[in-house]
């Protein structure tokens, strides 16, 4: 695996400096990350052979720059901010691909300019509620429970990629607050109930081929969600990803990126 | 004619800012000038690297060193002796740490709940004990800070050295009424701590010249002890 080019384009007159790891050749594919920051894996890196794949870090959840967040401040802001970034990268045209904080706004920035878009994938997206089936709120959960709730496997690769603490104690101390800070970094656009108002937007993207895939595992936001995507977005295609939780490209990496990547290319 | 109410007050009423371990509200409170108040459960002696904190903000921007600058939040239950004290709050004390505090630890710093570099600074330096507070007794409360009982003399002591003189603190606030302790086991707190243990803190600062400004002007000075007068 060879390391992205990492790119900076400032927008929101400069005060957002967006970090976009590129690599790949080939048609434009932008990924939205979840609320736990960006790693440049195996998933990215599989896509990236077929796709010209782009890859933003959520504001503030760049090193050193932490408090970009504060010049984004409603869901609007954060909307256009990616708005810019896409102009500003030349990106007319791409594919979006979205995992759950992520995903949300992958929609969100789809509606905004739906002839933008060319395909949609939604892994485990967020952006709906259920009074019976509420969405687990990440931030509540003890930091050493979180892998339970995010992973099939909680004591697996993926999970001790994304969550494990070093030994060293400066070296926690950064992994600590880093994780925490990327979480208030989304939260700031979720809680305290994940519903922003997307259903009453999404009808702008139900033309729009969509992939939406699912861990069959995820306890964070329930499988009964895929049928309130559904209910919006009649065409969409739907896989459900074995041995999986809540981030199966993660979990489940070749695999999701072959149907992934499947679709888009399709 | 519009007629806008306007809160003024003259003198400004004092403005005292309660902290609970973020950095970022030491220099909240230092650019504005007002009183920053720690509150803790843990006591003094768990406090000193965050007040030495503080201190250090405050010298940074030039300004005195008067300790009414800081207020601290301390437990204290005095009796008429060591002995008494345990045996008539040791169980309340022990009710209020292992009862009164069902806070699952990490929701008290969510994410999002501070601002970045007090966050990194309390990763670094967790301002609250690993410890279990279920796991101690009352001999562990006493001997780690968390409380200061006993006899006035031990009470008058314990405040003097490990909260007024190790933290700097020209402002005390005493929580008299700890977990299951009932009505006249506080009134009796309440009044052997205003006889036999404030009178001999209340000057201390005063005798080395520092003005309480952060206290209402009208209530400075003269002072006279309102205890004992009778």
């Amino acid at each position: 695996m060879t390391s992205p080019e990492a790119r900076t384009v400032a927008v929101w007159r400069k005060l957002v400096p967006f970090r976009v790891h590129v690599k790949g050749q080939g048609p434009a594919v932008v990924f939205f990350h979840g609320p736990w920051g960006l790693t440049w894996d195996a998933f990215l890196d599989a896509l990236a052979r077929r796709f010209t794949v782009y890859a933003p870090e959520h504001p503030g959840t760049t090193p050193g720059e932490p408090e970009t967040i504060q010049h984004v401040q409603s869901l609007w802001d954060l909307v256009l901010c990616y708005d810019e970034l896409l102009d500003q990268l030349g990106v007319s045209t791409a594919s979006f691909v979205g995992h759950s904080f992520g995903a949300m706004v992958a929609c969100e920035v789809a509606a905004l300019r739906p002839s933008r878009v060319g395909k949609l994938a939604l892994l485990d997206p967020i952006g709906f509620w259920r009074d019976d089936a509420p969405v687990v709120n990440w931030t509540l959960v003890a930091p050493a429970e979180l892998p339970k709730w995010v992973f099939h496997d909680p004591d697996g690769a993926a999970a001790k990629k994304l969550f494990a603490i070093p030994d060293d104690r400066e070296e926690a101390a950064l992994a600590r607050t880093r994780l925490s800070w990327a979480m208030g970094c989304a939260d700031k656009f979720v809680w305290p109930i994940p519903d922003k108002g997307l259903k009453r937007r999404i009808h702008r993207i139900e033309a729009t081929p969509t992939l939406l895939m699912w861990g069959e595992h995820d306890r964070l936001v329930p499988l009964v969600y895929e049928q309130e995507f559904r209910r919006h977005l009649t065409r969409a295609r739907v896989e459900i990803v074995k041995r999986a939780g809540h981030a199966p490209h993660l979990e489940q990496a070749a695999e999701a990126a072959t149907v992934v990547a499947q679709f888009l290319a399709g | 004619m519009n007629l806008w109410p306007r809160p003024i007050q003259t003198p400004h009423p004092p403005v005292w800012v309660p902290g609970s371990g973020s950095i970022s509200t030491f220099d909240f409170a230092v650019e504005r000038n007002v009183c920053y108040c720690f509150l803790s459960y843990a006591g003094g002696k768990a406090a000193r690297t965050m007040m030495q904190g503080y201190w250090d903000v405050v010298a940074k921007h030039g300004l005195d060193a008067n300790p009414y600058r800081a207020g601290f939040l301390q437990l204290v239950a005095v009796s008429e002796t060591d002995a008494k004290a345990e045996a008539e709050y040791a169980r309340h004390v022990e009710y209020f740490y292992h009862k009164c505090l069902h806070v699952p630890p990490h929701w008290l710093s969510p994410a999002g709940n501070q601002d970045y570099r007090s966050l990194l600074a309390a990763n670094r330096n967790p301002v609250r004990r690993q410890e279990n507070t279920k796991e101690l007794r009352y001999r562990d409360f006493l001997e780690k800070g968390y409380v200061i009982a006993g006899s006035p003399a031990t009470v008058r002591d314990r405040l003097m050295d490990d909260v007024v003189k190790a933290l700097h603190v020209g402002n005390l606030m005493l929580l008299v009424q700890i977990g299951s302790m009932p009505h006249e086991l506080t009134l009796k707190n309440i009044d052997l701590l205003a006889r036999e243990v404030l009178p001999a803190l209340r000057d201390v600062w005063e005798d080395e010249g520092w003005e309480n400004h952060w206290w209402p002007e009208r209530l400075r000075k003269p002072r006279r002890d309102p205890v004992g007068v009778a």
